[in-house]
Formats: structure tokens, sequence, C-alpha cells
């Protein structure tokens, strides 16, 4: 429904907080009460607390939406599932934010900046997901993209982080580009720049059976399609955002792992659902003349088995954990292809499980690269031997996380693909579904052998004096046991999630195909 | 033809502005010229000499500072030339920009907190 104002602006009350916080946290670090000594540590708690604001409202959304249905304002279009993907995006932002506070990388001095940086670009890609407009969604992902670089080159003095942030800065421009020619031909086509106006004209371009049309539906796809490929980091795209999350500092790769993946899953979902397909009985079926499910399965292989392949023989935890995160973005994607309700809803199922893990895992590689090498942290994979003599809490909570995103039962990875897998399946997919089970079993290579050294007998380790003089303190470790238990409890524990997703899925886009 | 007037009166009030300043400067300024005051001004720099010299990185900072301030201003000229049809509906139009004024208004506060405005 068309929202007035006032309703709008409370509906889109987490993402006016989440501005105000990041605002905030820059008044409050150059703040100087006179007469009192300044906070320390200000910044962090403004941030924090914004953040918790806007999860709150989001969720309070989600439980007990003040709307019916969804809500539409100024080329802005929230229902349950845009609201599940936001209250995830606060939430990986809030992590991050934590782990900004205990990072032995970022100066002090800077931290209020990279705090006020990451809840902008949180902000960003909370907009990304609700923009139903196409100069909004432009305007979104050009704000996502200059945090994306911003973040990444961080730390100015390291070259291997300005060389990340200048590599992302170069394929964000490129995927800006091809959005923007995308947009600009569907414009011509269509008149409009709303994607629900912009579906029918798509649809009769497929329909007439002429070479002219046939070529401008097929243009407009393949813009389209380079840019969604480009954000998801889907190959042939794939090399700025590793090297970007290897070069990043772990804060920042952690928040691009969760973030980006989200916003651009809902921008493939957006672009694919929306515009490409008309939704009917049995789930959305591709408008005549664009085979996006098939273009789409194929890439999602390709960027599977690439990931699996290529970390196999990383020697860095962080690329490594880029290739991971490249190899799932891979088999998420084979859940968008089968583009039914179940489908939809096993690939939202694995996604938020795979944030979760993945902020895990950089959370806990985080502590323990610092409690090594302190400022110089050496990603190094040697630092993770024999941890489970040494340190058995890291130990269990980097398995469970690293475990969790190969899928072994029963944590919750297993059971996201498991869903994806019986979707695939039931979707009539088997080429699909043999090349997911061949990657599944092969690219649990790669962690097993990670995770076996965890096992390795006692080697010296020097730990740097610095300081902390624990790997974990009391507040980190219940960080990690409270992003271990939905790793676990969703594995076993994952059937009434499922049910609200379906349930809300099937909510959300009926009544986009209402006004066609 | 006619809406180009404004246009032409901005262009004669630059000319004049910047030619008053000159002749008042020239009329009233005291006069006590010595070498170094007569000579040529390069932002501090020796303007005579081998060009490949270094240069403080706050002149970076400043034409970067100056840009995006300079966008702010660049997004001010298509507000104002609607400002006046769309006032008649509601005051949303002044809010918007009074918003986008405050964020601008809050980056500015923090580069003045943080010293960045301070050449040395």
């Amino acid at each position: 429904m068309n929202a007035t104002l006032r309703s709008a602006l409370f509906a889109l009350l987490p993402e006016l907080v989440l501005l105000l916080t990041a605002l905030f946290v820059l008044l409050s670090d150059s703040a100087r009460i006179p007469g009192r000594r300044q906070p320390k540590g200000a910044p962090l708690w403004v941030a924090l607390t914004g953040l918790l604001i806007a999860a709150a409202h989001t969720a309070l959304s989600i439980a007990a939406p003040a709307w019916e249905g969804s809500v539409s304002f100024a080329g802005l279009e929230l229902n349950p599932v845009s609201q599940l993907f936001k209250a995830m995006i606060i939430g990986s932002c809030a992590v991050a934010c934590l782990l900004a506070r205990t990072s032995r990388e970022i100066d002090d001095r800077d931290k209020a900046e990279l705090l006020g940086l990451l809840v902008v670009s949180a902000l960003a890609h909370c907009l990304i997901v609700s923009a139903s407009n196409l100069i909004v969604l432009f305007a979104c992902l050009e704000m996502a993209w200059l945090g994306t670089y911003v973040l990444a080159s961080f730390k100015r003095e390291e070259p291997r982080s300005s060389e990340a942030g200048m590599k992302l800065y170069v394929y964000g421009a490129l995927s800006s580009l091809l959005f923007a020619g995308g947009a600009l031909v569907a414009y011509g086509v269509a008149g409009s720049f709303d994607i629900a106006a912009i579906r029918a004209p798509l649809a009769a371009l497929g329909s007439a059976h002429d070479a002219a049309s046939i070529g401008c539906l097929l243009l407009i796809f393949a813009l389209f399609f380079s840019t969604v490929a480009a954000r998801l980091a889907l190959f042939p795209f794939h090399f700025a955002a590793v090297d970007g999350g290897e070069g990043a500092p772990i804060p920042v790769a952690a928040f691009q792992s969760a973030a980006s993946l989200l916003a651009a899953v809902a921008l493939a979902a957006r672009v694919f659902l929306d515009l490409f397909s008309v939704r009917s009985a049995a789930g959305w079926s591709a408008l005549e003349g664009v085979p996006w499910p098939y273009v789409l399965a194929l890439f999602a292989a390709a960027s599977m088995t690439l990931g699996n392949l290529a970390a196999i023989s990383q020697n860095s935890l962080k690329r490594m954990l880029a290739y991971a995160a490249l190899s799932q973005a891979g088999f998420l994607l084979i859940g968008l292809s089968v583009a039914d309700g179940l489908g939809v809803a096993s690939m939202i199922f694995s996604l938020f499980t795979y944030t979760v893990m993945i902020l895990g895992a950089f959370f806990t590689i985080q502590c323990i690269s610092g409690f090594y090498s302190g400022s110089q942290t050496s990603d190094d994979l040697s630092v993770l031997d024999g941890l489970a003599w040494r340190e058995p809490f890291a130990a269990v909570a980097l398995s469970c996380f690293l475990l969790g995103l190969i899928g072994v039962p029963p944590l919750s990875g297993f059971l996201g693909r498991f869903y994806l897998l019986n979707a695939a399946l039931q979707g009539g997919h088997l080429w699909v579904a043999a090349i997911f089970v061949l990657n599944w079993v092969i690219g649990s290579a790669y962690m097993l052998r990670l995770v076996a050294r965890f096992f390795k007998d006692e080697v010296a380790h020097r730990v740097d004096a610095g300081t902390k003089d624990v790997m974990f303190t009391r507040f980190e470790k219940a960080v990690l046991v409270f992003l271990m238990i939905p790793t676990i409890g969703l594995g076993i524990f994952s059937d009434p999630f499922m049910r609200y997703l379906s349930k809300s899925l099937s909510q959300s886009f009926e009544l986009l195909t209402r006004s066609l | 033809m006619t809406a180009y007037i404004p246009v032409l009166i901005l262009m004669g009030l630059g000319a004049a502005v910047a030619a008053i300043v000159l002749l008042l400067t020239h009329l009233i300024g005291p006069k006590a010229p010595n070498k170094i005051k007569m000579g040529v001004y390069e932002c501090g720099v020796p303007p005579i000499g081998d060009a490949r010299r270094r240069f403080s990185v706050k002149f970076y900072l400043v034409a970067i500072l100056f840009l995006l301030f300079d966008v702010e201003t660049v997004f001010f000229f298509p507000w104002a030339v609607v400002y006046k049809k769309f006032l008649s509906v509601n005051a949303f139009i002044l809010a918007e920009m009074l918003v986008f004024l405050a964020i601008l208004l809050v980056g500015y506060v923090y580069i003045y907190r943080k010293g960045a405005l301070e050449w040395d």
C-alpha cells in the first residue's frame, strides 16, 4: 500500500536511526565536554545503542507489523522479507563494531571513523534491500560501494589494504556502470524507473518474436545480470572480492562477507524475481526470452567449483574464508535459480546461517591472531597448529563455525544445504543437484584439512607481548557463544523458521503481483 | 530569451564585485611596499626556481574539503529552481534541504574539531 508520510517515517525508522547513529558517532568522537575528561569509547556505545534500536524496531516490525503486507514509499518497498534481511544486516554491523572494538590492527584514534563508516555502510545495504525503483537502487548501490572501498583501504599504511581498496573501487565502478546502462535501456523501453512498471514492457518485448525486441531484451538482461553477478562476486567477477577480503582489516572483511552478500542476494531476488519473472501459482516463471534460471545456475555452479578448489591451496586464513564465501554464494544461488517458494526460502535460511557462521569465524580468527601476532596480524595458517591442545575454547568455537560453513551435521550449515538440495531436486533440476552434491563433498576438503591442523602436536608459538594476556575476554567468549547458539540450534530446530520464511515469502510477493 | 536576464544580472554582479574590491583596495589600502611584498605570491612556495619541490599535503586536504562543500552547493541549484513550486504544496521541500544541510553540518563540525582546517 502507498503510505502517508507519517506512517512511512515510522516504517523507515531503522534507516533514520542508522543515519542519526552515524552522525552521532562522528559528533561524539569530536565532542569535548569542557571541564570533564573526554569519555573513552563513547563512539562505540553510541553506535551499539543506535544499532540496537534499529534492530529492535526491525524485529518488532517482523513479529508484529504495524502495517498490512508491504509498504511503498518514495521508491522503497518494505515487506517482511526485506525486514528480515535488514535485521541480519544490522546484526552483522553490530558484530563488526564489536570486532572493531577489540581489533589491534586499527589505531584507537581511527576507531570512531571506522564505526561511523560501518554504520553508514549498513544503512546503504539496508536501503538496497528495500529499493524498488531503479534510480533509488542505483543511488544505494553507489553508497554501498563507496563504503566498501573506503573501509577496505582503512589501514592506509599497509599496502595490501590499499590494494584491496583500489581493486574494489575499480570493480565497483564497473558494476555501477553496468547497472546504469541496464537502467537506462529499461527506462527507454518502459518509460518509468519503477520496477513494477518495467516488468510488463519487458514481457511484451519477450513475446514479440522479432530480432530487435529479443536483442533489446537480451541486452537489458545481460547488463542487469552482470551487475548482479559483480555484486555477488560470482565467477568471473570474484577477483576483487577475494583480494578485498584478504587485504581489508578483519572487522571490515567480516562485515563485507556478511552484509554485502545479504544486500547482493536481495538485489538478485529483486532483479530476477521481480523484474524478469512473472509470479505464478508454482512459483516464478521466467519471462519468455530470458532464461535466467539456467544462466544463474551455470554461474553459480562455476563459482561453487572455483571457490572450493581454490581454497584448497590457500595459506592465508582470510583469503581462504573469502573463497569459502565465494563458494557459499554459489550454493545459495542454486536455491534462487530453482525459482519457486521452496528454493527461495531455503536460500534465505542458508544465507542466515551463513551470516552467523562467517561472523563467528572472523571473530574467532581475530582473537586468535591478535593474541599471537598483535598488530601485525599475520593470518598465516600456521597460527592454528595445535590449537585444540593450547586453547580448547578457540578450537571448539572455530571448528563449530568452519564445519558449519561446509555443511557438517548437526550444524545449521548442513540443514541449509540440505534444504537447497531438496529444493533443487523437487524442482526437477537433476544436473544442478548433481553438481551441488559433488561440490559439497569436494568442498569439504579444504576446511577439514584446516580443522585437522587443530590437532597437530604441540607447537611452540610466540605470544606477542601486548595488552592482551588472555586470548578471549569474558565478553568475547559471550559473543562467540551467542553466535554459536543459532549455528547449532538452527541445525536442530529449523522447522519454525522455515515455516515462517515460506509464509512471509508468499505474503510478500503476492502483494507485488496484485498490482499487475 | 527573457529567462536569461537573471543570468546576465549574475554575470554583471560578479564582475562588479570583483572590480569594486580591487578599486577599494587600491584607494584606501595602506601603501608601504617592500621587495618581498611586491613579489609574486604562490601560496608560500618560492615562485622562481626548480618546479620539482616538495609542498605541503595540506593543499590536497583543502582541495578535497572544498570539493565536498562545492558539490553541496551544486546540489542547491536545482533545489532552488523548483523550490517555489513545491513550497506551495507543503513544507516538505524545506525540511528535506534542512536535513541535507544538517548532515553536512555534522561533517563540518567533525572536520573542524579534528583539526583538518588547521594549516600547521
